[in-house]
């Protein structure tokens, strides 16, 4: 399978279209790692966050003093503010912070793992103008609770799911990663999914960082890989019950706009950024901590916004390795940066995995 | 002026992608915010 003319023509507008954004650099999409306490050891965890860490939770109001900051600059009905973690909904001051997001006019959402989601929970969100809401869910009980390495963590994400299922006014999906443990059970497991009302599933493949660096285990072989894609691809096509779709991660090359709604562009430090923990500003939260462009306790966000981000606007340095004499480089540009080690070397080239046969 | 170049080139760009049938927008939830702001949930008590 190779690129067609038609997706070639897409892929050269998007190239300029990326070469606009890049210099416009509008800030949508707004991380916010508010804590790194979880109560749940994925095996996973692209964090690698613990039950006490480290970096205690970053004071609400600090974060709010850097949205006072922003608000000036954007529309902030165009700006997204997602609160991540670790479990972002162990903060009892959650529906605070969005309240006051939503008092500024910041539609605002949430990422966790279900667990802490109960009626009561999930209707003071809501009063607090929550907007969209995901929940990770692995594959089934065995498969999801061998992975988040918890008894109970499927049972409560299912409860989960069911409550916001009976949700209106609400954009919510799930997310699930999949591993060589889940990876035989995708047809059932989107029936399941379905079964429980999810309007939009957007399915990960495990990437090489955090605690997944060192467990092989978690990693699908080439050959999976492309059966997950080709059952994305099918899903899509197929079967309107449920919009499937594959993460942002890595140029796909004929699977483009066919796994995805849109084509492959990293979007990090372009379009998105995020305010770790302990205060460091970088792009997509999964970035590493190597490329972070400052830190809210020494620097104004926005200059940073505006004048640095520099290695993430402009990736020819990522010309190098397998990149240096790649045909497909113009349209990947390096992939996603999420990929790279703290040496800067590319871990995984999907694109390759896709035509390695 | 060259904000609204460049701003004027990205809408072009959009259109003739559209025209062509292809999105541009993830339409994922934090890949890239709603076209439109969806206005105030009705749920919320402390409306500003």
């Amino acid at each position: 399978m190779n690129l067609t003319v038609k997706q070639r023509v897409g892929l050269e507008l998007q190239r300029s279209l990326r070469r606009t954004q890049e210099q416009l650099h509008p800030l949508k999409t707004l991380f916010w790692e508010c804590t790194l306490r979880c109560n749940m050891n994925c095996r996973h965890c692209g964090s690698d966050c613990k039950v006490a860490p480290a970096v205690k939770d970053m004071p609400a109001e600090d974060f709010l003093r850097v949205i006072d900051t922003i608000t000036p600059h954007v529309d902030p009905h165009k700006t997204f503010i997602i609160f991540t973690g670790g479990e972002a909904l162990l903060r009892d001051d959650l529906e605070q912070v969005g309240l006051e997001l939503y008092r500024r006019e910041y539609p605002w959402g949430v990422v966790t793992n279900g667990f802490l989601l109960d009626e009561k929970r999930l209707a003071s969100l809501m009063a607090s103008g929550m907007h969209s809401i995901t929940v990770s869910i692995d594959g089934f009980e065995e498969q999801h609770n061998w992975i988040r390495r918890h008894p109970q963590s499927f049972e409560k994400a299912s409860a989960a799911i069911k409550l916001l299922a009976q949700q209106k006014d609400l954009l919510w999906d799930v997310v699930t990663c999949v591993n060589p443990r889940s990876y035989p059970q995708l047809k059932e497991f989107k029936e399941y999914l379905i079964s429980l009302g999810v309007p939009a599933w957007r399915l990960f493949s495990i990437f090489p960082m955090g605690r997944a660096a060192n467990d092989p285990d978690l990693q699908l072989t080439d050959e999976q890989y492309r059966g997950l894609l080709n059952f994305i691809k099918d899903s899509r096509e197929n079967d309107p019950r449920i919009d499937a779709s594959y993460s942002c991660e890595g140029f796909l090359g004929p699977y483009e706009q066919r796994v995805r709604n849109h084509f492959f562009y990293c979007r990090s430090g372009v379009e998105v950024a995020s305010i770790r923990c302990d205060g460091a500003i970088s792009g997509c939260t999964s970035v590493r901590s190597h490329m972070d462009q400052g830190n809210i306790y020494k620097d104004d966000f926005w200059d940073v916004w505006q004048n640095r981000f520099q290695t993430m606007r402009d990736r020819s340095w990522a010309k190098k390795g397998q990149c240096k004499d790649c045909k497909v480089w113009r349209y990947c540009e390096g992939s996603g940066l999420h990929l790279y080690d703290d040496d800067g070397d590319l871990l995984v080239c999907h694109y390759h995995r896709i035509k390695s046969n | 002026m060259r904000i609204k170049f460049l701003k004027a080139k990205n809408w072009l760009l959009l259109a003739l992608m559209g025209l062509l049938g292809f999105s541009s927008c993830t339409k994922m939830m934090y890949d890239c915010p709603p076209d439109e702001y969806r206005g105030y949930n009705d749920s919320v008590v402390d409306k500003p």
